[in-house]
């Protein structure tokens, strides 16, 4: 595991990168899997150069309408971590972390506007078309068949 | 035509990402709409990451419920436009490995192209071009890939049926991708005789994940997405964004050859038809040489007939319908004459439906012929002729005529 000695390091390789304005999208190509980063999660990202601390970054949350809060960057990592988004193996991000509900307690968040705040990662693994159909199959109600429409063509 | 509040916020929303100081329409158009519309419109004409983003970007106040909607919408259609981006490389570098020139034609590499994010365009299946001669040894490549085509053209190509007339259909036996597997940009009926040779020539390179796709030049794509809008009677916003973002980032169009090779072609008025679109609904700006074109009076008769038409939920058009789209979107006399051949032979002839309506003893069968001659008039007259007589009745230069007649 090559970690830098200073700071978290993001991961580049393999790596379809998309930013948006209000979150940054992100493929893995080796494990075909989606992430979508909010915006916090992302500034958080985009600072693990390898050279950046920790309580560096925690500095720059103001910048995204967010507390300078250490445990804010920690939870970001680990969530970044758990998705193979940074360099280097899995690392130790289980420090005693505040739950979400306590971070928006303490922080004085309001409910609303924490949920777009706090830093989060939607992740999915695409479902490939035949997955999707049968889910659709199966949650629509089945329907009688329709006869065929006699206007579609001229016959 | 007067946009309801769903539909002028869908088009406000397009309409910010040419024009960023629209954000405030955005905010405006935003308040008291229903937002369930706004999501089936958003959802039928395959803009929904379009509409996101724009909402997103405008910071418009929408109800939690429907923020998160939008949002979820958007990440399915991403990570299935990556999934069938993914898909897309392994057929193009199976189709490589065996010297099979081949093209990526709208999907994946459009998005890339267009949009730079792959993430903002909407996916249902592959296009795939290669030359007509390599058509045997592509199918038994994407057969081994485990494609098979679709039910009923089983075993067939381009040589051994004349039904299959640009492209053939195959689905993934397990995961259930689509693949048009075309040899042919257009139906031949629809007289636009781009070949493959000429696109390969004029190919480009875009990035798909970061692998190099070949996909046709800029100028090629630009009129092969004003035909294929024609060929499906403009009947998806998203075609119409695609011109929009082509005009709007690619500033280096070389507008004179795409002229004149729109006009060799016989489809200037497609160009200026698909160009008008992407202007009167994007709010792009075009360049002032194509002003006499967009601005002639037949097309924009035909562009006022297609944004009416776009945002009402009816019946697939006809063939006869379309076929008449067809026709009034082309200039050339022989090439109307073209496809209206196209239509009306096979129409002409009796079929199975006229045996059963009238029953008719052996020494009278001829008389099939006129019978289905006599059905296709009474059909064109109703579909057709009368709804054109109508519209021709309620405009404004027939009610000016008919106070003043001319003497």
């Amino acid at each position: 595991m090559k970690k830098s000695p200073l700071g978290p390091l993001a991961r580049k390789e393999d790596l379809t990168i998309e930013d948006l304005p209000s979150e940054t999208v992100v493929y893995d190509r080796t494990r075909n899997r989606m992430h979508c980063l909010n915006r916090s999660t992302s500034f958080i990202w985009k600072r693990c150069n390898g050279d950046t601390k920790v309580e560096e970054i925690a500095a720059q949350l103001p910048e995204v309408g967010l507390p300078a809060d250490l445990d804010l960057v920690r939870r970001a990592l680990k969530a970044l971590d758990r998705a193979h988004l940074l360099a280097g193996g899995p690392a130790s991000f289980d420090a005693a972390l505040p739950s979400r509900r306590q971070l928006v307690q303490r922080l004085g968040l309001a409910a609303g506007t924490a949920a777009a705040l706090l830093p989060a990662i939607t992740s999915a693994v695409a479902p490939t078309p035949a997955m999707a159909k049968s889910k659709d199959d199966h949650d629509k109600p089945k329907k009688p068949k329709k006869a065929k429409k006699s206007d579609l063509r001229f016959d | 035509m007067s946009p309801s509040g769903e539909i002028a916020l869908i088009l406000a929303c397009l309409q910010s990402r040419y024009n960023p100081g629209d954000h405030n329409d955005l905010k405006a158009s935003a308040g008291g709409v229903a937002w369930a519309g706004v999501l089936s419109i958003a959802r039928r004409h395959g803009i929904v990451p379009l509409v996101h983003v724009s909402l997103s970007a405008g910071q418009a106040q929408l109800p939690e419920s429907v923020e998160s909607d939008l949002r979820r919408e958007f990440h399915e259609s991403a990570a299935n436009m990556f999934l069938h981006a993914a898909e897309l490389l392994r057929l193009l570098n199976r189709l490589t490995e065996r010297d099979i020139p081949a093209l990526a034609l709208k999907g994946p590499a459009l998005a890339a192209l267009l949009y730079g994010k792959l993430s903002l365009r909407t996916v249902r299946d592959l296009d795939i071009l290669v030359d007509k001669n390599q058509v045997g040894p592509a199918l038994d490549i994407l057969r081994a890939c485990g494609y098979a085509p679709v039910a009923g053209v089983e075993g067939a190509g381009p040589s051994v049926s004349g039904k299959l007339r640009k492209h053939i259909l195959l689905t993934h036996q397990e995961a259930g991708f689509s693949v048009e597997l075309h040899w042919a940009v257009a139906d031949p009926s629809f007289a636009l005789e781009l070949s493959f040779e000429k696109l390969w020539v004029d190919r480009q390179i875009v990035m798909v994940l970061d692998q190099p796709v070949a996909t046709p030049g800029n100028e090629d794509a630009l009129l092969m997405m004003c035909a294929h809008g024609t060929s499906h009677c403009w009947g998806s916003l998203k075609w119409i964004c695609d011109i929009a973002q082509a005009v709007s980032v690619q500033p280096g169009l070389d507008w004179s050859r795409i002229l004149v090779q729109a006009h060799g072609f016989g489809c200037s008025r497609m160009l200026f038809l698909g160009l008008a679109l992407a202007r009167e609904l994007c709010g792009v700006s075009l360049p002032e040489e194509l002003e006499p074109g967009v601005n002639s009076e037949k097309v924009v008769r035909l562009s006022r007939e297609v944004k009416s038409a776009m945002f009402v939920e009816k019946a697939p058009l006809v063939n006869l319908e379309r076929t008449l789209t067809f026709i009034r979107s082309r200039e050339r006399f022989r090439d109307r004459i073209r496809i209206a051949l196209r239509f009306i032979a096979p129409e002409l002839r009796p079929n199975a439906r006229d045996r059963a309506l009238v029953r008719l003893p052996d020494s009278l069968q001829f008389l099939y012929s006129p019978f289905r001659l006599v059905r296709v008039l009474l059909f064109c007259w109703k579909r057709a002729i009368l709804p054109i007589l109508r519209t021709a009745l309620d405009s404004p230069r027939f009610r000016d005529w008919a106070a003043s007649p001319p003497k």
